[in-house]
């Protein structure tokens, strides 16, 4: 008597996607930044802040990325900076993304006078640059990753609460929301058990190329000195130190560079794979 | 048991004692405001529905019928208890009453399976709590009544057919086993030949559970088919009322004949000046 | 109604032969149509009947060549004024759409571009087939156009936008739009279904009338046999792409041949008062 649910591999929904080819490439290359943070976590080939006395070498067998301007360990540092980058658009978009789809999922749904207020101070938080938000925040607290982390989340909440505020406006006059509440479920079970898997689709989107956003905004902003400080640099640092000498040592620059580049690529290939081609006119 | 007066004094009620009906709708009068918004005040109150009154008795099925904008939605609505403005009494002899809406865009949820779909309501069942067991069984019960097959339990909406969607629904609606049901409109969207498969449900399953319903339709034939009355509506009032023979044999107004005359059941005067 | 026949004549407006449409979309084809045959002479009413998924809606599109031609397999042959419309080329086919062969969908409320005035949209057809007309001509032909689809005040209404008229106004004003260039057919695809009972009966009758003072041919599809026994002359049954049973419209509902023909009478609720 019992609905049996047979397991089923749970990769294959890739298959249902508009564009798998696409979304597995991205997917793998993710895979592989990840890979190397995590390695990371647990060896990495040096300090990434020992400093040496082998400053400004090329690429060789002892450092596979040469060395920087102080003699650190390039790959050391790409690898260290990676997990710097990751977690500060990880940690932006928890913020961002969670807590826009809760006020926007909350002032979509009920609407009213509130939802009135809270969109227009959103628009306020729109109209705010990033990087004068970021500024503001960090001298207020002080220049950290975890303050970038803040920074950055709040200034992304209202591109979150927009996208998820307006699927819900669409979806609550649907006859199955009516349908569920009629039966008596809860307000919060129909926000967040009936009506969010249907804003899902919509959201995965948004959350790919918002994770695209936080790892520019984060290189930027580091770029220009903003965020996590010296020694222990994120990739828009070693940027920044290192564009002195990139004719020198280019890999300096180029090690942390592809690193940004690939993480944004694969991320779009993901969010193109999720979303299908637009059909062809006649 | 549940008494609720809302804001401009009409009152709702639950577990009222009816006697032998299951609604009874006393002057029902609905008004609906535009939207509040900063800086633009809101218009005038306008009135859905003027001095609504009927009533249904255990075990009849009673219709609604009307063109698009007569009100016929807003009463609905307002017997659902989700209309916050109006006046009157409206009385339920039992729970909240169930609605079987119109597919097929919308009335099930397109990213839920059919069987998380009819489990939900009991899981969200105030009256009492069904553990999973229960509520497989019920579920497997249900859907033999309806005759769909086990195996779109595990399909989405989108896999089945129109005819196939509005037997969910109406399981769903069924799953608690009231004792009414309101019915809006759940055939329009068919074939002519599901049509005729889900009336033929309807109407056993009414026998056998003693089913009262409120059956909104546009279509005069489908109600006559399922209907023991009939009410005409309006503009938001209700026209005439009665044995669904008797209003289509001897209509008291001039709409209702239009109406009979468009669904092509136009009697020919000369039988209804006879019975004058 | 239904007294008139149509003798079938050796030119007749429309043939259709062979018609045969298949999407190759999805892993497997799936064939929409097949063995579609069909006279239509001019001034005839012929009304095309089936449930969904009956291919009657897919074959109306095929003669107004409104078909996605990519992912759609054809073959047969839809001849129109000497011309095989399923194969000729776009150029041609631009030529007779909107001109001698004129189509109204079911929804009248996506059918009309929310953002253009009513006027302008009846007057489309004008601007494309009949560029020698001056502004003025095309104004006064859209306002009679108006007025003869049943509109009133319709000075008003050409300046008006979409939204702000009624699902039978907007009916008529597609109408209007349709037979403003007097096409020789006309072809209805549930005109009345999304409408109310008594706005229903009231475009049946403009149908009727269009077609009786201008001789205009019409394709009448729908799922609803009594409408079609109102309207119709001849009546072609459809049932998963292929034609079931065809006849003058009288005979189809008083002495089905088929098997579906009568499951789909008898599924018609009955009242006997």
């Amino acid at each position: 008597m019992r609905m049996k649910q047979t397991r089923r591999n749970p990769l294959a929904f890739i298959d249902t996607l508009p564009n798998p080819k696409l979304f597995r490439m991205g997917a793998l290359i993710t895979a592989a930044i990840v890979l190397l943070v995590l390695i990371g976590l647990v060896w990495m080939p040096y300090e990434p802040t020992a400093m040496s006395a082998d400053q400004m070498q090329g690429i060789s067998a002892s450092h596979l990325l040469g060395t920087d301007k102080m003699g650190r360990d390039i790959l050391s540092r790409v690898m260290y900076g990676s997990r710097i980058t990751l977690v500060v658009a990880l940690g932006t978009m928890v913020i961002g993304a969670g807590l826009g789809v809760l006020i926007g999922a909350a002032t979509g749904f009920y609407g009213g006078m509130a939802d009135e207020i809270v969109m227009r101070i959103m628009d306020g938080l729109f109209a705010f640059p990033n990087v004068l938000l970021a500024l503001v925040v960090v001298s207020l607290l002080g220049s950290s990753t975890v303050h970038m982390i803040w920074a950055l989340g709040i200034a992304f909440i209202p591109s979150f609460t927009r996208v998820v505020r307006s699927e819900y406006i669409r979806c609550k006059h649907l006859d199955y929301v009516k349908n569920a509440r009629l039966q008596g479920a809860s307000d919060a079970r129909v926000i967040f058990v009936h009506i969010l898997p249907n804003v899902s689709g919509v959201l995965l989107s948004n959350l790919m190329i918002g994770f695209n956003n936080a790892v520019l905004a984060e290189a930027g902003l580091s770029f220009l000195g903003i965020g996590s400080q010296p020694p222990y640099a994120s990739l828009g640092q070693m940027i920044s130190d290192a564009q002195a000498y990139f004719f020198e040592v280019p890999t300096a620059v180029l090690g942390p560079g592809l690193v940004i580049v690939l993480l944004v690529l694969s991320f779009s290939l993901m969010g193109e794979g999720l979303r299908s081609a637009a059909k062809e006119l006649d | 048991m549940a008494k609720t007066i809302v804001q401009m004094g009409g009152i709702y009620e639950t577990g009222a004692e009816l006697g032998g009906n299951v609604l009874e709708v006393d002057r029902l009068d609905v008004f609906y405001r535009e939207r509040t918004r900063i800086l633009r005040p809101a218009k005038t109150l306008q009135r859905a529905l003027h001095e609504v009154s009927f009533s249904i008795g255990a075990g009849e099925i009673v219709g609604l019928c009307g063109e698009s904008g007569c009100g016929k939605t807003t009463l609905s609505k307002a017997v659902c208890g989700i209309v916050p403005t109006f006046q009157g009494r409206i009385s339920l002899a039992h729970e909240r009453p169930q609605m079987v809406f119109q597919d097929p865009f919308g009335s099930l949820n397109p990213v839920k399976r059919i069987g998380w779909l009819l489990e939900e309501p009991l899981r969200v069942d105030r009256m009492r709590t069904w553990s999973a067991a229960e509520r497989a069984e019920r579920v497997a019960e249900v859907i033999e009544q309806v005759e769909l097959e086990r195996s779109l339990l595990g399909r989405f909406p989108a896999e089945l057919s129109g005819g196939q969607r509005q037997r969910v629904a109406i399981a769903a609606a069924i799953m608690r086993k009231p004792r009414f049901l309101i019915a809006d409109e759940p055939v329009s969207a068919l074939d002519v030949t599901i049509q005729k498969q889900v009336l033929e449900l309807i109407a056993s399953l009414h026998e056998r559970m003693g089913l009262s319903m409120l059956f909104i339709s546009h279509d005069l034939r489908v109600v006559y088919q399922v209907c023991d009355r009939v009410m005409i509506m309006r503009e938001g009032r209700i026209l005439e009322q009665g044995p669904v023979g008797d209003i289509y044999r001897f209509p008291q107004h001039e709409y209702t004949s239009v109406l009979l005359a468009a669904a092509g059941l136009e009697q020919r005067r000369s039988k209804r000046d006879a019975t004058a | 109604m239904a007294s008139l026949t149509f003798a079938a004549s050796p030119t007749p407006l429309l043939e259709i032969r062979d018609l045969h449409l298949e999407f190759h979309d999805h892993d497997r084809p799936e064939v929409a149509v097949e063995d579609f045959n069909l006279t239509v002479e001019a001034g005839e009413i012929v009304g095309i009947v089936g449930e969904s998924g009956s291919g009657k809606s897919m074959t109306a599109m095929a003669i107004a060549g409104l078909l996605n031609r990519h992912a759609l397999e054809r073959s047969g042959h839809i001849f129109f004024d000497g011309v095989d419309l399923l194969h000729c080329d776009r150029a041609t086919l631009r030529r007779y759409q909107g001109n001698d062969i004129a189509i109204i969908f079911q929804e009248p409320m996506t059918s009309l571009d929310p953002l253009q005035r009513i006027g302008r949209q009846v007057e489309e057809a004008l601007r494309i087939h009949h560029r020698e007309l001056s502004a003025d001509a095309r104004y006064d032909i859209a306002l009679r156009a108006m007025e003869a689809a049943g509109l009133s005040d319709v000075e008003r209404v050409y300046r008006m936008y979409p939204h702000e008229l009624s699902g039978g106004m907007r009916q008529r004003v597609m109408i209007a739009a349709a037979t403003i260039s007097r096409p020789k057919i006309l072809i209805a695809d549930e005109p009345t279904t999304a409408l109310d009972v008594t706005i229903q009966a009231q475009i049946i009758a403009l149908l009727r009338e269009i077609n009786a003072e201008h001789g205009t041919a019409i394709i009448f599809i729908s799922h609803d046999l009594s409408l079609v026994r109102q309207l119709c002359h001849r009546v072609v049954v459809m049932k998963e792409g292929r034609i079931v049973e065809t006849n003058t419209a009288r005979e189809v509902l008083l002495h089905p041949r088929e098997d579906y023909t009568k499951m789909l009478i008898d599924a018609i609720p009955r009242v006997e008062l």
